[in-house]
């Protein structure tokens, strides 16, 4: 046997992982080679050091528990973001958190694992400014995102239909047609919405189809760079993931 | 000559409140119980995470005592990993084990202590292995503390995740399989990285030479 394999042996031995041919093997190595047998003396004396060291098991100190308790007391549990939890449900894994630096508790510094986001008790009553950011969530975001959305829609939706209105293809309401003359401006607005409207009916209507596949190429190549921005993304989450 | 020491599984530190058996039966009830803690704490209650900390901080304390080396140090980095634990609970998969998970942290976190400070570490040639500790000690506990000191300047030569394994095994008494677990290593990884940790200890040894007390036992 040579030397190298035996001193993956003597590892195995000292976890009493060895079957008895393996262990004869290496006796039987031990017993002519002076320099192994060196090497585990010294293996066998680093292992009941820390043998005897693993009986004398460090104790916490009394106020651990407390203390664990108190940063817990201010820290909230954060939960996973909406992109997260669809990004668990699209990709398996498991979701991650940002944790945030760490934040002054009335000018203390607390230390914080990377940290975490943090509820800062303060003294008096919280301005505007922190009673919306307390309101604030995700889902709230969400809500005012998706309101904001909807109003811009339907503006599109009424400036398209005052278009049509305009340009005559469709026949205009007689409530509105009062509210349509502008107060005494109404022909040079619609002059100017008619304007604008052939404008981008030549443009949809004349797009070269050179151009078209060169716009359609781009965007793909811009989509594949978004995945690639995702990936890298996921990979770095992925590292953050303790366990 | 032929060396044949039986090495028996030393009963290695397990947390205290007596929780932790090696009964699959009361391990069963153990983690039942513990699942129960874990959704409660979910839901926000702090008391219940507090058992948790209660039944775990022996552990956790002792896997960061060991990594670092210094009490100070060791207290800081277990209740950093607890809160990490409370942060995160939610990421935790119910069919693992607790411990594994929590002491995975604690590990995770300790390691990368160990790299953040890798860059003031002082040369292996200058430390004083077997320096005894400056500090006055009573005398009867004078050996142990040259032991422990011992241990932790040993500990010290070892790169973090060598001293992971090392640490999982001989003061957590893992099984290569756990520590795999913990690790997420590969069995056969982490049979190599122990023995190439061992490798390491053993030729500092013989480089500083043992000191006297530390082999009453060997023959």
């Amino acid at each position: 046997m040579y030397c190298r394999a035996s001193h993956e042996l003597m590892s195995l031995r000292l976890d009493g992982r060895l079957d008895l041919p393996a262990a004869a093997r290496l006796d039987a190595h031990l017993a002519g080679c002076a320099e192994c047998r060196a090497r585990w003396t010294a293996l066998r004396e680093a292992d009941s050091l820390l043998r005897q060291a693993a009986r004398r098991p460090a104790t916490p100190p009394l106020d651990f528990a407390a203390n664990v308790m108190s940063r817990v007391a201010i820290t909230p549990a954060v939960r996973p973001s909406l992109w997260e939890r669809e990004r668990v449900a699209v990709q398996g894994g498991r979701p991650t958190v940002k944790l945030h630096p760490t934040s002054p508790i009335n000018g203390r510094s607390v230390p914080l694992p990377g940290s975490a986001v943090l509820a800062v008790p303060r003294d008096g009553r919280p301005g505007l400014w922190e009673q919306f950011q307390a309101l604030y969530s995700r889902r709230m975001g969400l809500y005012l995102g998706g309101l904001s959305l909807a109003g811009a829609l339907s503006l599109v939706v009424l400036l398209l239909t005052a278009m049509l209105w305009t340009v005559g293809n469709l026949p205009v309401p007689t409530g509105l047609q009062g509210a349509l003359t502008l107060g005494g401006h109404g022909e040079s607005v619609r002059t100017w919405i008619s304007a604008t409207w052939t404008v981008l009916a030549d443009l949809v209507t004349g797009i070269d189809p050179w151009v078209a596949g060169a716009a359609t190429a781009a965007v793909s190549l811009l989509g594949v760079l978004w995945w690639r921005i995702v990936a890298a993304f996921v990979r770095r989450s992925q590292r953050e993931i303790l366990a | 000559m032929t060396i044949a020491v039986a090495y028996p599984s030393t009963p290695a530190f397990v947390a205290p409140s007596s929780c932790v058996t090696g009964l699959p039966a009361v391990e069963n009830a153990t983690q039942a119980e513990e699942r129960v803690w874990i959704e409660r704490a979910l839901a926000g209650d702090q008391t219940a995470f507090a058992a948790l900390v209660e039944r775990y901080q022996g552990a956790v304390y002792n896997l960061c005592y060991r990594m670092l080396g210094g009490a100070a140090e060791a207290e800081d980095a277990a209740q950093d990993a607890f809160l990490r634990a409370w942060c995160q609970l939610h990421t935790f998969q119910r069919e693992r084990k607790f411990s594994t998970w929590l002491l995975s942290i604690a590990s995770h976190h300790c390691i990368d202590l160990l790299r953040r400070r890798r860059g003031i570490s002082v040369p292996l040639d200058s430390v004083e292995i077997w320096a005894t500790s400056t500090e006055p000690e009573p005398e009867a506990s004078t050996l142990a503390a040259e032991a422990r000191e011992t241990v932790r300047a040993l500990l010290d030569t070892l790169p973090p995740k060598y001293r992971l394994v090392t640490v999982l095994r001989y003061f957590r008494d893992l099984s290569y399989l756990e520590i795999a677990a913990m690790t997420g290593l590969s069995e056969s990884a982490v049979k190599t990285q122990l023995h190439r940790a061992r490798k390491m200890l053993a030729d500092t040894i013989r480089l500083k030479g043992a000191p006297a007390n530390v082999l009453p036992s060997l023959p």
